[in-house]
């Protein structure tokens, strides 16, 4: 790929090309439309205490789907999922406990 | 095609050096879903309070409205996706004409939330818990709706970011002048901007029960 060949560039093998191709891009797109749709039409079945854990859960996914196959995080090297799992870990952490803050206080 | 012919002197390949800018805007994006992680937890916590309140606000949106912009916004991420598969393969042009249609799909998500903030006003709901639509003292239907212009004003401010970056590729890519690198860290944004939006979608157009 690049014009300076050298030791140093074979002994750090890259890989130059995605492991996501169209096909791939194409079955998750097809992936997140199957989803936003069930959960559309789940949001007119009466769930109860269930819909806003089936809503997020699926939203859960959908944002997964779009992280691995959209932002290429499944071709990613483990320092960028870090940041990405981190950040999910520290949304949920900030979500959880100002909820049960308000719920264990009434 | 102008790919950077040599990497920087501090960087192993050209391969590395990609790998680092991409590292660069996950840690970026990272504060970003921190950004709004504040406003969700304003919203768990809240919502935990005016329950009722907060599924009568969800039931004022239009969910068809809401919904068909979830699906615009997954199809405009679904075309830089493509994009940037298609300057992999040394397709500029088609990659540029993808990023093109990706900034219609943001002007016509915009289009439609503005329409849909245009019919709150007609109704009386502000941000804030003016106008007509709260007579009294309704604290659970003020916080609801002031989250709702707060948090998808601020998302609608990250598509605008987004459709400008967008456009700027693409002019770069007609004239051959994006290199992948560059690309991939537009298109990283504008799949956030989607990544928010898909949770943004259920808590103000789906949840309309008060359980």
């Amino acid at each position: 790929m690049t014009d300076r060949e050298g030791p140093i560039e074979e002994a750090t093998p890259v890989a130059a090309t995605s492991s996501i191709g169209a096909r791939e891009i194409l079955v998750a797109f097809v992936a997140l439309l199957v989803l936003t749709g069930t959960s559309y039409g789940l949001s007119f079945v009466h769930l109860g205490a269930y819909a806003a854990p089936v809503a997020l859960g699926i939203a859960a996914v959908k944002v997964l789907v779009v992280a691995l196959y959209f932002m290429g995080l499944l071709d990613e090297p483990p320092s960028h999922r870090l940041a990405a799992v981190a950040a999910a870990f520290f949304v949920i952490l900030l979500v959880v406990f100002t909820r049960a803050d308000v719920v264990t206080r009434q | 095609m102008s790919e950077p012919r040599a990497h920087a002197a501090h960087f192993e390949s050209l391969e590395r050096q990609g790998e680092a800018s991409r590292f660069g805007m996950w840690v970026f994006l990272a504060s970003e879903a921190l950004l709004f992680g504040g406003l969700f937890a304003l919203y768990a916590a809240y919502r935990a309070r005016w329950p009722g309140a907060f599924a009568d606000g969800v039931a004022e949106n239009d969910v068809v409205l809401g919904t068909t912009n979830t699906v615009i916004l997954i199809a405009s991420s679904f075309v830089v996706a493509l994009a940037v598969h298609e300057r992999r393969g040394q397709r500029a042009r088609r990659a540029a004409l993808l990023l093109c249609l990706a900034v219609l799909g943001g002007a016509t998500f915009l289009g439609i939330k503005f329409h849909e903030y245009g019919h709150h006003f007609e109704l009386g709901i502000f941000p804030g818990g003016h106008g007509a639509h709260f007579p009294g003292a309704q604290m659970g239907a003020a916080i609801f709706f002031t989250l709702y212009f707060g948090m998808t004003g601020l998302h609608a401010i990250h598509v605008l970011m987004g459709m400008a970056l967008l456009v700027w590729a693409a002019a770069s890519l007609f004239r051959a002048r994006l290199g992948l690198h560059s690309l991939e860290v537009v298109a990283l944004y504008w799949h956030l901007v989607d990544a928010i939006w898909i949770v943004l979608w259920p808590l103000f157009y789906l949840l309309r029960g008060a359980a």
